[in-house]
């Protein structure tokens, strides 16, 4: 049986209003970031259908939100796989190599997720179909393509240079390749892999995503940061010497600093559409975001990583922090994708702020306020 | 208003070469010019709320129903479009509005009075009322709305459609191809008007209105506008019902309906006009139809340098500490 | 369309007549002023111009106070009513009007409850018989007068205080229909079942007519009253009835009532054939053709014609046996009626155990009828049923199910009843030929698209061959009362089976139509020749009669039905299927009876010298030129006499008719303002509360309809006294455009289902406050009859009313559920009561009282 609609009553309205209260700090952080205060009274008298949503909810799920993750992870580590080979000493090969071999390991899930969450699997090489400049899926499609020959390739290489194909003449052949001039347009495509995410959220209708036009550069940097934490993680504990982690979390530090000022840009622009996200009322995903992706993603490993960096002049060194920061910054970025999505299904369902997100600028004021 | 079979059949044929063409640019190459862009003008004014149109679609699409549920949202038990309902007709009652009162006890009194009050403000009765001077409409409304898939001149599902599915046909309307769509649900949350939908409880593939592809080919007109017994949906070519569109409001504004406007008709909406438009009696909130729906592939290239400025930074940094 | 004014009351036209209702959109585009009185808001009063909400019953009081602002203010349209009504009639000194008995005519009875003398109305005479008139209008017995005294009290305060209606809104109905009336401008009223199911029904609708008439709307371009009709072809069912009164095309049934035979006088100006006599009356009535005609047959008018119809009649039902010397013309086996057999009152007959045995075609009784718990209890009564439907709807059904409350229905026990029931799959219209004829009496002959499935078969079909069989079996007999079953003509079967059909047997419906057309059973050219030599047809060989004015009364034509005459006039010309979208009236497409006329009493549409009223309502007019009648419709009038005509004292029939006599089925030619007979509840309207009311009669002593049928005794029909405060609030029904009466069509349907799943009730939010009643919660609505549940909308939609100082709160409820179907919902006419309207013995399902709380059934 379907629902009865009908206006909201006083009740249900004081209910919100409480939960809204000042008190509350997630609450507070979320005013001060969206720069919008809910305003439930205002809210119920713009006009909307019966609270029908405006828009059809995404159809995304758990896949998209793990193909993300794992997206930006192959991306990332490949981009600094790269910037180490081309740019690092010899002894940052043990980035490259470990990053080219991470790359390909966290994108092998990639098409595999994609291909789960169609409509119709059996369909999926009809993406192949066309190329069209104006969608970012086919894009990304082939974007994604495009990546995985490169990722491949380049890990080969490594992996003949690094002698796992023995000595015989096709892998020394193999490794005389120039692994350099594959890098570049590896590291383009990588860089695409891992912004396209962003952009093609961007281009929906859903206000919480579409609205401010930084989720690229978000989540961009987030692949950067999730990267360097996971390669920093892994050498870490492969006890690579310590002038190599420290570019690393130098790199990471850099990446989350990044990440929280186009994510906190994010929010400034969305205003009122990013109340899903940040918001504290019982649909909202604020309490997580705050605490998991902000907070224990984003804020909290950055100190850690800006005390570590201070303490290290002093030559001190502990890898247990280090450890605890990357793990962070992991977790954080898995559950940065994980509400963004979560919070875009929400938002596509909240019938006025998605007419109020589609108004003329000068239309918002003086509207006619009968609820019928 | 019915097209000739032949013309159109011949169109066809070029059009399905067109389509290839056309998908695989990604861009579009319709309408052709002998055959002129054809739509719907969904007048409201003219609505009864009867749903002969929903049920007429649901018959020619041979489309399952929805699962029974009393809303209580007025008469109207359907919600909104589906991906098995391409009409809906939605109700809206403004009955008593310039009453003070949620508080019943003099609802009717100040009600009626009110009204009368104002009509006499108006001049519309004097004391002995000239009968023949009453309103189009009465002061209660009851606004009813045929809802259908807008066809867009830049149709967003179609520009985002990754596979191209999604296509123009010789008619200039938006159609999906179902032996090619995979349902990726891309065009699901690109349309600003929450039309196409994925069934999920079917095939799993996109779904909208098909203003009756295979009844146009046959030169017979959409089941709704056919089955609408006061021509409240109405058949045609675009720039015609357009122009008919501009005509009765302008009627409409003589007669005093002054909040009559017009949705979809002007081309600056989604930057080429939609192609399904129609004549509302109110703001277009109060229909969930958004006032100025953006065309989300315009994010496109703003989003995607924001990325490449945070990439070329990330790998400066990157750079700068990697070289010693 | 060509309505300057339009007021739709006592209907939901545009929920229950959506494609009729599109002529009034378009009326409406191009300025026609489109008012909607009506308890509920509903789809029509979204497109009306001016919605006035009422209280239900309350229909008289509005009508009655327009047609004293009409009086008052002298603006009726004066040439036509001194013209055309009997508004200058003199009536006679002895009548009583409800002004001076407090609610009451002269000639009631209090024991029978009904006015069992009906002599007191009627006209002054002169020694000759005619009418006596006053053309000044100012005897204080002419009827104008007479009327202006009936409705003095009807004032504007009164609407308010009894319909709860503002006086500005209905002073702007009022001005409307005034200034949309006269010679340049006309207005339509149209009613359905929301005047006609109330205990005074026919009154309301007579209050329509007055106002017409009044206004000079009858007979006009864009005048009239339309009567919705609730059913495909429920006008057909009327015209060849399939009523207990009456025979085809409006003749009575006879009856055989221990009554004096209605007496006429001897004189000229008699209206009846009869001669003065007195007579016993111990004798039943009607007992032979002459004294049929004598006392039902008019003598002035085109009823004059009535031998010659009923002899056509038995001609075409009993062939060459209707020859007979006696002149009986087989008349006695034609069954008189011998009370009120009218299906509610036969439910009751039923419930006794009286009823044996039960047909139904798509009717669905157990549901849709009303006091349906009571018509259910009636069928346990029978020994055997038969049910032709498309499903097995609730009447076939109640054997072994009765309403529940949720989803599933409680069980009833079988072996208790002894009822056996036949369901027979029938054809749906699609699947079956036949003609619909509708509310304009629009003949539309339909087309059969496909055989019906399975066993399924028109009800043609059944009936021929029901009878067939019967024939067969009696063919031996030699009962009297066989005679007539042996006797009737009934031969329908098809020359050759019809092409690529699975049914060989099925009945040829155009021969039917045939019979129904009439035909010549002797060469017309022979007439009164030598009878030896006079060649004899059947049915098959005969030729067709052109219309029903060749019809004779000496059994040289046969006619099934003679106002149906000419829509079959030659073979292959079949008038109901003409298809021809041309001409100003569209007079090729499909047949309007009688003879094709558009527009009834067109006369009208022309002064007294026979010019239009006006150019703009130009429709029927002397030509002086060709000496004929001529216009853009088919004249409603003798065509070649002239306006200037006058009778002959003593002349009978349509010469007793003055060229300026327009309503030529009267027996004096003019329209009835006041009615002189033919009325079981009294000659003018009268104000009465419905026989459930939450207030007393504002008018009278007299609470409600004096003449209705109240079955008191039935201790299962209990109605809630006046002003009961157990049952306050005013309850009506109506249909909603998704579903079609009790659903037994539209309830099996998913995608009808899906757009209105659940029975709910209307309620004000003043009532839902009151109640503690949320939107959206189930509610128990309760009568005294029963209980039933529904979803609460709580709607502004509904209101509640002030009579002068009390508030009066309705509520409204669809009819549409029962327990079988795939959506299923409490009966709502379980609620309603068995009151019957006198003249047509309709229920009160519009006007009646209830209670409601918040709740779910047990």
């Amino acid at each position: 049986m379907k629902e009865t609609r009908f206006p909201i009553t006083e009740t249900s309205l004081t209910g919100v209003q409480r939960l809204l209260s000042r008190s509350n700090l997630f609450e507070q952080l979320a005013r001060l970031t969206t720069g919008y205060t809910p305003a439930p009274e205002r809210e119920l008298q713009e006009p909307s259908y019966y609270d029908y949503p405006v828009l059809k909810a995404p159809t995304w799920h758990w896949e998209i939100i793990w193909y993300f993750f794992f997206g930006g992870l192959a991306a990332g580590c490949y981009v600094i796989a790269s910037i180490a080979s081309l740019f690092g000493s010899r002894e940052d090969r043990a980035v490259a190599r470990a990053g080219y071999y991470l790359s390909l390991l966290s994108l092998v899930p990639c098409p595999l997720l994609l291909i789960k969450d169609l409509g119709r699997p059996e369909r999926f090489l009809h993406m192949l179909r066309i190329f069209k400049v104006k969608s970012p899926m086919s894009m990304g499609t082939w974007a994604l393509v495009g990546f995985s020959l490169f990722s491949g390739v380049t890990a080969v290489i490594q992996a003949a240079r690094d002698g796992m194909l023995g000595r015989w003449w096709g892998a020394r052949l193999l490794a005389a390749l120039p692994q350099g001039l594959l890098a570049l347009p590896g590291t383009a495509l990588g860089v695409f892999l891992g912004g396209y995410t962003g952009v093609l959220l961007t281009a929906t209708s859903v206000p919480l995503w579409s609205r401010s036009k930084v989720l690229g550069a978000v989540f961009i940097s987030s692949a950067i940061s999730t990267s360097a934490a996971l390669l920093s993680c892994v050498l870490r504990l492969a006890g690579t010497p310590a002038r190599v982690l420290h570019k690393l979390e130098r790199l990471e530090w850099a990446a989350l600093l990044v990440e929280m000022t186009s994510l906190v840009t994010f929010l400034r622009g969305a205003g009122r559409a990013a109340r899903p996200l940040v918001g504290t009322a019982p649909t909202e995903h604020g309490r997580t975001f705050w605490s998991f992706v902000f907070g224990g993603g984003l804020v909290l490993p950055w100190l850690l990583q800006t005390y570590t960096l201070l303490r290290r002049r002093s030559g001190k060194h502990t890898s247990g922090r280090g450890l605890v920061i990357s793990l962070l910054v992991l977790v954080g970025g898995y559950f940065l994708r994980r509400t963004m999505i979560k919070a875009g299904h929400m938002s596509s369902r909240d019938a006025r702020t998605t007419l109020w997100n589609a108004q003329k600028p000068h239309s918002s004021t003086n509207r006619s306020t009968f609820v019928s | 208003m019915a097209v000739e079979p032949s013309r159109s059949t011949t169109n066809g044929q070029r059009a399905s070469l067109g389509n290839v063409l056309s998908t695989l640019v990604g861009s579009k190459t319709f309408p052709l010019p002998q055959q002129p862009a054809m739509g719907f003008f969904t007048d409201t004014s003219l609505c009864i709320g009867c749903k002969a149109c929903e049920v007429a679609c649901k018959q020619w699409n041979q489309l399952p129903a929805e699962e029974p549920g009393w809303t209580g949202s007025s008469y109207d038990n359907t919600g909104q479009l589906s991906a098995i309902t391409w009409r809906h007709v939605q109700f809206i009652e403004h009955i008593g509005r310039r009453d003070n009162g949620q508080d019943g006890q003099n609802g009717l009194r100040s009600d009626s009075q009110a009204h009368i009050d104002q009509a006499k403000g108006e001049g519309l009765i004097p004391l002995i009322p000239p009968g023949t001077a009453l309103p189009f409409f009465n002061t209660d409304r009851w606004l009813m709305q045929s809802d259908v898939c807008k066809h867009c001149a830049n149709a967003p599902c179609q520009e985002a459609c990754p596979t191209g599915a999604i296509i123009r046909t010789e008619f200039d309307t938006v159609y999906v191809q179902q032996d090619i769509c995979n349902g990726c649900g891309y065009c699901v949350v690109a349309c600003p008007f929450g039309v196409i939908a994925r069934d999920e409880r079917g095939d799993h593939r996109a779904h909208k209105c098909t203003l009756c592809y295979d009844r146009l080919k046959d030169g017979m007109e959409p089941a709704c506008a056919k089955a609408c017994p006061t021509d409240s949906i109405q058949f045609g070519e675009v720039e015609q019902l357009k122009a008919r569109a501009r005509e009765r409001l302008g009627m409409l504004h003589e007669r005093g309906v002054h909040e009559a406007r017009l949705y979809g008709v002007d081309d600056n909406v989604l930057e080429g006009g939609l192609h399904a438009f129609f004549l509302l009696l109110d703001e277009p909130e109060v229909y969930n139809l958004p006032e100025n729906p953006q065309r989300p592939s315009n994010t496109v290239v703003p989003a995607s340098l924001w990325t490449v400025v945070a990439a070329l930074l990330l790998g400066l940094f990157g750079i700068l500490f990697f070289r010693e | 369309m060509n309505s300057d004014a339009i007021l739709i009351m006592g209907s939901n036209m545009a929920e229950a007549h959506p494609v009729a209702f599109a002529n009034v959109v378009k009326a409406k585009e191009q300025g026609t002023k489109v008012m909607h009185v009506d308890p509920h808001y509903s789809r029509t009063s979204a497109l009306a111009n001016l919605y006035v909400p009422t209280r239900a019953g309350s229909d008289i009081v509005f009508l009655g106070a327009i047609i004293r602002h009409v009086l008052e203010t002298n603006s009726y349209f004066h040439d036509y009513v001194v013209h055309y009504t009997n508004a200058a009639t003199l009536v006679g000194e002895d009548f009583k009007d409800t002004e001076e008995l407090d609610g009451l005519f002269s000639g009631y009875d209090p024991d029978s409850e009904t006015y069992i003398d009906q002599n007191s109305w009627d006209y002054q005479r002169d020694k000759g018989g005619q009418p006596l008139s006053d053309p000044t209008l100012q005897h204080p017995r002419c009827v104008l007068q007479m009327m202006r005294r009936h409705f003095t009290r009807y004032t504007p305060e009164m609407v308010e205080n009894v319909c709860g209606v503002p006086r500005e809104l209905w002073l702007q109905v009022a001005q409307t229909l005034v200034e949309n009336a006269g010679r340049e401008r006309t207005s339509a009223i149209c009613y359905a079942v929301g005047w006609t199911q109330q205990s005074k029904g026919v009154q309301i609708i007579r209050a329509a007519a007055i106002l017409q008439l009044l206004l000079g709307n009858i007979g006009r371009p864009g005048g009239g009253i339309m009567a919705l009709r609730g059913h495909a072809s429920i006008q057909g069912s009327t015209d060849v009835p399939t009523l207990y009164d009456l025979l085809a095309g409006y003749m009575p049934q006879p009856s055989a009532l221990l009554t004096p035979v209605p007496a006429a006088g001897q004189s000229p100006g008699a209206t009846t054939w009869g001669e003065q006599r007195d007579a016993p009356s111990n004798v039943l009535s009607q007992q032979t053709l002459q004294e049929y005609i004598d006392s039902s047959g008019q003598k002035l008018g085109w009823w004059s014609n009535t031998p010659a119809y009923m002899r056509s009649l038995l001609q075409a039902w009993y062939g060459d046996a209707a020859n007979e010397e006696d002149g009986n013309c087989c008349y006695r086996w034609i069954p008189k009626i011998i009370g009120d057999h009218s299906h509610l009152t036969t439910s009751y007959v039923m419930l006794d155990g009286t009823v044996k045995g039960y047909l139904l075609f798509g009717q669905n009784p157990a549901a849709g009828s009303t006091h349906a718990t009571m018509q259910r209890k009636a069928l346990e009564q029978l020994d055997w049923m038969v049910v032709r439907d498309l499903y097995e709807v609730e009447s076939a059904a109640f054997w072994y199910r009765k309403p529940g409350f949720g989803p599933e229905t409680e069980p009833v026990d079988s072996s208790k009843i002894k009822t056996e029931i036949f369901l027979l799959p029938a054809a749906a219209s699609t699947e079956k030929e036949g003609s619909f004829t509708n509310t304009q009496r629009l003949l539309q002959w339909r087309d059969k698209a496909v055989d019906p499935p399975g066993d399924a078969r028109s009800d043609l079909w059944f009936v021929y061959h029901l009878g067939k069989r019967l024939k067969e079996l009696y063919a031996a007999s030699k009962e009297g009362r066989e005679q007539g079953l042996q006797a009737l003509t009934w031969e329908y079967d098809m020359e050759k089976p019809e092409e690529g059909s699975r049914i060989t047997d099925e009945p040829d419906a155009l021969l039917i139509l045939k019979e129904i057309n009439g035909y010549y059973t002797r060469a017309p050219d022979q007439q009164g020749a030598d009878g030896n030599q006079q060649q004899s047809y059947t049915l098959r060989n005969a030729p067709h009669v052109p219309n029903f004015t060749v019809l004779k009364g000496d059994g040289s034509t046969a006619c099934g039905s003679w106002i149906y005459s000419g829509v079959y006039p030659e073979p292959g010309r079949n008038r109901a299927a003409s298809r021809n979208p041309e001409g100003r009236l569209f007079l090729e497409w499909g047949f309007a009876w009688p003879a094709n006329r558009r527009i009834l009493y067109n006369r009208a549409s022309a002064d007294p010298q026979g010019r239009p009223w006006s150019e703009r309502k130009k429709y029927i007019w002397w030509d002086e030129a060709e000496k004929k009648w001529t216009g853009y419709d088919i004249p409603d009038f003798p065509v070649s006499k002239s306006p200037d005509f006058r009778p002959e004292p003593g002349a009978v029939g349509m010469d007793a008719h003055s060229g300026t006599d327009p309503f030529i089925m009267k027996p004096d030619g003019k329209g009835w303002l006041f009615a002189p007979k033919g009325l079981k509840d009294g000659p003018l309207p009268t104000h009465y509360e419905a026989a459930e009311s939450p207030m007393q009669n504002a008018l009278y002593h007299q609470q409600s309809n004096p003449a209705a049928k109240y079955f008191r005794d039935r201790p299962d029909n209990r109605l809630s006294p006046v002003g009961d405060p157990n049952y306050p609030i005013v309850i009506t029904t109506y249909r909603l455009t998704e579903h079609h009466v009790s659903g037994p069509m539209t309830r099996w349907m998913p995608w009808l289902n899906a757009l209105q799943p659940s029975l709910f009730a209307e309620i004000s939010p003043e009532l839902a406050a009151e109640r503690k009643i949320r939107h959206g919660d189930w509610v128990i609505i309760s009568t005294p009859r029963g209980e039933i549940e529904a979803r609460a909308m709580v709607t502004r939609r509904m209101r509640p009313l002030y009579l002068g100082k009390r508030v009066v709160h309705q509520i409204g409820l669809p009819f549409h559920w029962g327990f079988q179907g795939k959506s299923t919902g409490s009966i709502t006419n379980d609620l309603a009561h068995m009151v019957l309207e006198p003249n047509v013995s309709i229920e009160e399902a519009k006007a009646f009282t209830c209670n409601i709380r918040p709740g779910r059934m047990p």
